[in-house]
């Protein structure tokens, strides 16, 4: 009874009509938040009521990369692509060939990874465009310093060097991976097919160990660095940093720095994963190898909704479900629901806030 | 979770097929009572399905309001269809309502709710048969690109498949992936590709892999092919008749005719009413009779195919006027080409009536709306032309075009009054509206047959060599209006290409030139401005 009264909740909430064209919202530095919608490209201060500047934007937006000094609007269907700077909304347009369909900056350069062209290309501040080939069908774009990551649906996973754009290093992994992310240290893909968390060491990138989750693990979100080290970082339960000294009685592994908390999506048992990744503290008098890996978890928690895309906002944690586009809360073993009605782009969390648009800009504390 | 990757093959094995389908392929009555039947008995993925195939065999039809209902009941089935199926874990069936929304989408022209759609169905199921919807949709949305690089992972996981498991199922899957990967390919100008994955793809269907299918098929007396496919006997019928057909046109293009011919036959073989290839034995007949025949049976087969009306009214404009005889019958193939006879005999009255009983029996179809908006035009009555409902785009541009070549008023010269005049830029418009929809009275036809117009003109240089003293032409521009001799002329004087002459001429009729539609003239002077 309980179940078929969820489902008819949430049927309703489908019927409801949907914004109708998309919108990308994107966290700007200090604070500020761009926002792509209806043609028009906006940014916002921090309360997202004062706005800073308009430009017109395009009529459809797939994906909105914000560096420390411009913006860039992106629609793969078209191949449209609008830079813009961020101080007075200013810039010009591109036309590209080969489905843009995920971009980043790096300083004032550009970066879009092209699928159907199987290229990543850099448009610099000055226009000039360089590009060098891809695995085939790429799909994610990550940054971590100076290196780019690269995934493509053939099963490789490329290093690039931003400057010349070029491939530096190629590793294996599996095809049709569906979430790529950095912590800087290392890369991690999740896998549905064989259900598995991949790791991958970095510079060069290597592969250094995976998770198998179960489920059907489609997104992940990364927390990393001192926030990760302090307790009561994860969404459900506090993996607190065992500090690597003399041998410890439980089961939790020892690291020697702080691990990275990793939060997995599993919308076939509506529940997320969560557990630690890092290097194992060596013991006293054994040789470790340094490629090594101790993963503390996992720990599976049931929501009540089946959210397919999750993010970290700092020590928070943020959900979403694709299917009823219900943006969720995840504090304390719990999905509270934020907001209805918001595109798979329209939200962007960071250092305890989120931002989103659903008819209007919204920005809170979580 | 493997599993649930991969369990969404079986949902999705009706959809590919159909995709297969929906270039050529016409559906008969029968095929649409079929599917109207599995669309309010069969289960959820059947009815999807269903009205998803309905859908397209309406559009193929031209019954364009008919088709957008159906894809209004996909896209309403599989909205609740994806949130129920999220709710209760079954990712699977999310996946598959979800490629099954975007197919519909693209439909209903609804590129981005489309585009983002088929991304979330390949991330919960990137399967051969997901990739295969994906590519549809992409190439439904009219972004080849997209549909190649879809196309192609379909593929790559198909002969993946097949190395693994080398079983006749997995095989016509891989010829599925393969028919839409070379579908993308030619319309994305890349003919010689297509035309090599398709010779595998016949010869992978000629293989012993297929003996006990072949088997069965031959073991059938009559059999239908279905845009849903319920079987592997269909299945493979309908992957050879499409695959065969496909290369067949693409020979074509490529000036292969013979290779051409012998497929189109071979299609014939299998089904002997497919319209595509009837009408393309057509366009390659070797003498008019052959191509009538072929005419006739492809109207039969698809009355409503806008390509082969078009071929059918060129056959009877090179026909002597006394030679037509309007035929009867009472199918719709036999109303259309009556009605077509009618209107080259100047009979739009009759025509009109003709089309008015097919309207009765198909009374949403836009081809038929278009043909009657024709007779209103050659009747005069603009009025009831506009009123005509036509959904589909392109047919409501021509029907437009008519009317407004039919409100084009004829150039004054026409009257008779005088055996020459200059005409200018926008006489010739004029006369090139009037010309293509034969909109000249009798009256004026001899006018036009009698006067020597003048017009400035410009010529293009012509690669014929000339003896000194003389210059060759054969093609250029009055004021933007494109003019073409019947064969390359030689004129008394020396003439620079792409200055401005002076030009004396008759007006023959309308032609391509250079691409683009101009007029047919005989020169009968040529000077210096």
């Amino acid at each position: 009874m309980k179940r078929g009264a969820a489902i008819a909740c949430v049927v309703a909430a489908a019927l409801l009509p949907h914004n109708a064209s998309a919108q990308a919202v994107a966290l700007a530095p200090s604070g500020r938040i761009a926002v792509a919608h209806d043609s028009v490209i906006e940014l916002f201060a921090a309360d997202a009521k004062t706005r800073i500047w308009s430009a017109e934007g395009l009529p459809y937006v797939s994906t909105l990369a914000v560096g420390a000094t411009k913006l860039a609007v992106v629609d793969a269907v078209e191949g449209r692509v609008v830079v813009a700077d961020l101080a007075d909304g200013h810039g010009f347009r591109i036309q590209v060939e080969g489905t843009p369909i995920d971009a980043l900056f790096v300083g004032d350069d550009l970066y879009l990874l092209q699928r159907d062209a199987s290229a990543l290309e850099r448009i610099s501040s000055d226009g000039t465009r360089t590009s060098a080939p891809t695995g085939r069908y790429p799909q994610f774009l990550r940054r971590s310093g100076r290196r780019l990551l690269v995934y493509a649906a053939d099963g490789t996973l490329d290093e690039f060097t931003a400057d010349p754009v070029a491939r530096a290093h190629s590793v294996a992994a599996p095809p049709f991976a569906t979430d790529l992310e950095t912590d800087g240290r290392f890369a991690y893909l999740v896998d549905p097919d064989d259900r598995k968390l991949l790791v991958f060491s970095l510079d060069p990138p290597a592969r250094a160990g995976e998770r198998t989750l179960g489920g059907f693990p489609i997104d992940l979100a990364v927390l990393s660095g001192p926030e990760a080290a302090a307790p009561g970082q994860g969404p459900y339960d506090s993996f607190a940093y065992k500090a690597p000294v003399g041998q410890g009685a439980g089961t939790e592994p020892k690291y020697d720095v702080p691990p990275a908390v990793l939060v997995v999506a599993d919308p076939a048992s509506a529940s997320i994963v969560q557990f630690e990744v890092g290097r194992p503290a060596p013991e006293i008098g054994s040789l470790v190898p340094v490629q090594a890996l101790a993963f503390g978890g996992p720990r599976r928690v049931r929501l009540p909704t089946a959210v397919d895309r999750v993010v970290s906002a700092g020590r928070k944690w943020v959900g979403y479900d694709s299917a009823s586009r219900v943006l969720y809360s995840l504090v304390d073993g719990k999905a509270a629901p934020i907001a209805h009605d918001v595109g798979p782009h329209a939200f962007q969390a960071r250092a305890g806030t989120i931002a989103f648009w659903n008819g209007a800009l919204v920005a809170r504390k979580l | 979770m493997r599993g649930a990757r991969s369990i969404a093959v079986a949902t999705l094995a009706l959809v590919a097929p159909a995709a297969m389908g929906q270039e050529t392929r016409i559906a008969s009555d029968f095929e649409i009572q079929e599917m109207e039947r599995v669309a309010r008995s069969g289960d959820l993925v059947s009815q999807l399905s269903s009205h998803l195939n309905l859908g397209m065999l309406r559009q193929a039809r031209g019954e364009t309001d008919l088709a957008r209902r159906e894809f209004d009941t996909v896209c309403r089935l599989t909205e609740s269809t994806r949130q129920s199926a999220r709710a209760r874990g079954e990712l699977p069936l999310y996946a598959a309502a979800t490629l099954y929304e975007a197919l519909a989408e693209a439909a209903l022209d609804r590129p981005h709710r489309a585009f983002e759609l088929a991304e979330e169905g390949v991330r919960y199921s990137p399967t051969e048969k997901s990739w295969t919807v994906v590519a549809n949709t992409m190439e439904a949305i009219e972004q080849p690109a997209k549909a190649v690089g879809a196309a192609r992972n379909a593929v790559a996981l198909g002969e993946r498949q097949v190395a693994v498991v080398p079983s006749a199922a997995n095989q016509l899957d891989l010829v599925v992936a393969q028919y839409g990967l070379a579908t993308s390919l030619a319309r994305a100008g890349e003919p010689e590709a297509a035309m090599a994955i398709l010779e595998t793809s016949v010869a992978r269907l000629q293989s012993s892999a297929f003996d006990g299918v072949r088997k069965e098929v031959a073991s059938h007396e009559s059999f239908e092919i279905f845009s849903t496919v319920r079987g592997e006997v269909q299945a493979y019928v309908s992957a050879l008749v499409r695959t065969e057909l496909k290369l067949a046109s693409l020979y074509e293009g490529a000036g292969c005719l013979a290779d051409a011919r012998r497929l189109y036959h071979d299609v014939l073989a299998a089904r002997t009413d497919e319209a595509a290839a009837l009408a393309a034995l057509a366009r390659l007949a070797r003498d008019e009779a052959e191509r009538a025949r072929r005419l006739a049976a492809a109207l039969d087969a698809d009355p409503f195919s806008i390509p082969t009306i078009r071929e059918f009214q060129k056959v009877l404009a090179s026909r002597d006027r006394s030679s037509i005889v309007p035929e009867g019958g009472a199918g719709p193939g036999a109303q259309v080409r009556r009605a077509l006879e009618q209107l080259q005999l100047g009979q739009p009255g009759a025509a009109r009536a003709t089309l008015a009983e097919l309207a009765t029996a198909f009374p949403d179809n836009d081809v038929v709306q278009a043909l009657l908006a024709l007779t209103d035009v050659r009747l005069g009555d603009l009025h009831a032309a506009r009123a005509r409902t036509i959904r589909a785009p392109e047919l409501s541009a021509q029907v437009a075009e008519w009317i407004g070549a039919r409100t084009v008023s004829a150039p004054q010269w026409l009257d008779g009054s005088a055996a020459k005049a200059n005409a200018g830029e926008g006489d010739l418009r004029s006369m090139m509206l009037l010309l293509a929809d034969n909109g000249l009275t009798s009256e004026q036809r001899v006018v036009l047959d009698r006067v020597v117009l003048s017009s400035g003109a410009v010529f293009d240089p012509s690669p014929a060599v000339a003896p000194p003293g003389r210059t060759v032409f054969s093609t250029g521009r009055i004021g933007a209006v494109p003019i073409a001799f019947a064969q390359p002329t030689t004129f008394v004087g020396t003439f620079a290409a792409g200055s401005s002459l002076l030009l004396e001429y008759r007006l023959l009729g309308v032609t391509e030139v250079a691409g683009a539609q101009g007029l047919l003239v005989e020169p009968v002077r040529l000077e210096r401005r």
